[in-house]
């Protein structure tokens, strides 16, 4: 059932009684009602709640639906929060309130059979690659053919000014393998770096082969910039994620364009690395078949919508491939691992807030668990506050402060690349040179230096070197990733 | 408004951590205040998140530990250590204070165990208390952590709890 569980919808638990309910559905009703709530996914929210109204005030309706739901289980999806503040101060000004959300497979794991990949390989054969770049490359290609199971299907697509399908998407049957791989062995560097082109032979190679139980999956290797297309890159992104298909982006080297590569595998829910030398692609490529391999839940979206006069800020996925999220109302999350959770950070605007419990947002996790042929899971979570007077706000939970932290280091750097972007390099430099202090602060003595010396060189040669942009970039962002002891521990427990 | 007590730089209300400098923005807690226990379940968190009686770990926000004693639930968060004890006469009462639960009649002492969050574990040691800590029936050494699992039983002397976290 698309609409998850009903109880959850009017925010009461499955034990309320007929007056609870009534109550409940006037509370959730006057949050969604087109009269208050503009948005089309509020629009949307009404709908489902009156539905599950109307079933829940009708006896006979509801004891049919507990009985249903007690058959079915509950839903494959946890989502859990920890907020900054849940008693914030009563103020008449705005102020911000942080939510880190967790999602993890309700499930124990251990007879799922791990889902079929779908996957287009896009690979950037222009002139630079020329040398150990496509060399590495094109030997990494080829042990992972060799990794992929029998129900697996790739394609392998090289592109340059023009995109040429290297090897049709197929299964790989021991003979095919072969064949892939003394293809791959052929593909010579030549030309400039279209994406576009590229871009449009993968999707066209997965469509045929899309399947809601398979992860849908392109993966484009680049070290390059695109021009002109790049507005049509995120267009044609925008429709794969529509379609259950998810981007990620490998990057190599200095020159491609990192911001570009962010939105586009973003929009899908996926993310973008970065290889600083060739010899890192293979390992790279391993990595993101084995996450691809231990999907669990697959096309995750995250509906916030929001309460009366409250923004959403900011949102970012800490966990597991840590990247900017759209702050739009359907963020789309990608894939939800078996063995980590997917975590993700919001950062709302309150409006000034008088005495009271006060709702904030409600968010709507949507996804599919192949493994278990179930589509369209719901989990809600309504995320509220009570404001109290005269209130010295406690301080934030440890896991808040834990990623806040972390994340603080991110945003500094993005701020220094944006004041150096506008022509304030000195701004830029004073910036990367107390991210330097704070990430020698807590203990990243490398990155930190790599801030500092970037700092001074702003100062000295007036430019931005393209190698510690994006060193400090994606260094920043691996930082707030859980400790590796973590998730070994995670893997370990029964 | 709030500023950044090291750079200046203006901020909203209620953000954590300055976007200038990266410098802390929250107060940190006093030492001597009582940590964030709710005694009663109905008064944790907000009125959209009511718990139930017996909270599982799925019932806890991320962060949370819950100390489950007959018929009251203790929430604690916001630390990475919490000292378990009672009161004594000098009046200087450990972060987890569980004289209400007859906790003197029960042998607990002053500084009775420590939990511990490390990374995402919780740690359990015993003080060196007169009357000694068992997890799950075995006792422990004093002054040597255990690693906890949620749902772990736990007795203080003759005082008998379970543990649940979600971390």
């Amino acid at each position: 059932m698309a609409i998850g569980n009903l109880y959850s919808l009017l925010g009461i638990s499955p034990n309320a009684s007929a007056e609870d309910i009534k109550i409940a559905y006037r509370g959730a009703a006057r949050r969604f009602h087109p009269d208050v709530n503009k948005s089309a996914a509020a629009a949307e929210e009404f709908r489902l709640i009156s539905e599950a109204h109307a079933i829940l005030s009708d006896p006979a309706q509801r004891a049919r639906y507990d009985a249903q739901s007690k058959e079915q289980g509950g839903s494959a999806l946890t989502l859990r929060c920890a907020l900054s503040c849940s008693r914030v101060p009563v103020l008449n000004e705005p102020q911000v309130l942080y939510t880190l959300v967790e999602i993890r497979p309700a499930l124990s794991l251990d007879n799922l059979p791990p889902p079929p990949i779908n996957l287009a390989m896009v690979i950037d054969r222009s002139t630079s690659m020329q040398g150990e770049r496509l060399n590495r490359v094109k030997e990494a290609v080829m042990q992972l053919i060799d990794s992929l199971r029998p129900n697996d299907t790739c394609s392998i697509i090289a592109f340059s000014d023009k995109a040429e399908v290297i090897f049709s998407a197929q299964t790989g049957s021991p003979e095919q393998k072969q064949l892939a791989k003394a293809k791959v062995s052929t593909i010579n560097a030549y030309g400039g770096t279209e994406i576009l082109g590229g871009l449009m032979a993968g999707l066209l190679e997965l469509y045929p082969h899309l399947s809601p139980s398979a992860v849908n999956h392109l993966m484009l290797l680049t070290d390059g910039r695109t021009y002109g297309d790049e507005g049509d890159c995120l267009l044609l992104a925008a429709l794969a994620a529509a379609d259950g298909i998810s981007l990620s982006g490998l990057g190599i080297g200095e020159e491609w364009n990192d911001k570009f590569l962010d939105e586009l595998t973003g929009l899908t829910g996926g993310s973008t690395e970065y290889i600083r030398s060739p010899e890192q692609v293979y390992q790279f490529l391993q990595n993101k078949v084995r996450s691809l391999e231990a999907a669990f839940g697959e096309r995750l979206t995250l509906r916030v919508l929001l309460d009366q006069n409250v923004q959403l800020l900011e949102a970012f996925k800490i966990s597991p491939e840590p990247g900017p999220l759209e702050t739009e109302e359907t963020v789309r999350l990608g894939s939800l691992l078996r063995d980590r959770p997917l975590v993700v950070l919001l950062k709302f605007k309150l409006p000034p807030l008088p005495e009271g419990a006060r709702p904030i947002a409600r968010l709507a996790l949507y996804g599919d668990v192949p493994g278990l042929g179930r589509k369209d899971e719901r989990v809600t979570y309504d995320v509220a506050v009570t404001a109290v007077a005269n209130l010295k706000p406690p301080p934030p939970p440890q896991v808040i402060i834990e990623a806040l932290s972390k994340y603080s280091h991110h945003k500094l750097q993005e701020r220094a690349w944006q004041q150096a972007e506008a022509g304030n390099l000195a701004g830029a430099s004073r910036l990367l040179s107390m991210l330097g202090t704070r990430l020698l602060a807590s203990g990243q003595p490398e990155l930190a230096k790599v801030a500092i010396v970037e700092a001074k060189r702003l100062e000295q040669q007036q430019a931005v070197s393209e190698e510690s942009k994006k060193r400090i970039k994606y260094g920043t962002r691996a930082l707030l990733l859980p400790q590796v002891q973590d998730l070994n521990l995670d893997s370990t427990q029964p | 408004m709030i500023h950044c007590p090291t750079c200046r730089q203006q901020e909203l209300e209620g953000e954590l951590f300055c976007s200038n400098c990266g410098a802390r923005l929250w107060q940190l807690p006093e030492e001597d205040k009582p940590t964030l226990a709710f005694t009663s379940i109905n008064k944790l968190r907000d009125t959209a998140q009511v718990l139930p009686a017996e909270p599982t770990t799925a019932d806890l926000c991320l962060g949370q530990i819950a100390l489950l004693l007959p018929g009251q639930v203790i929430i604690l968060e916001g630390k990475s250590q919490y000292v378990i004890g009672r009161e004594g006469l000098e009046k200087d009462p450990p972060d987890v204070n569980l004289s209400a639960y007859g906790a003197r009649e029960k042998g607990v002492s002053r500084k009775h165990a420590l939990l511990r969050v490390d990374r995402r574990q919780l740690l359990l040691m015993d003080l060196g208390s007169s009357n000694g800590t068992w997890l799950n029936g075995t006792p422990l050494t004093a002054n040597e952590p255990v690693r906890l699992e949620s749902g772990d039983e736990i007795r203080l002397g003759r005082l008998l709890l379970r543990i649940r976290f979600n971390l």
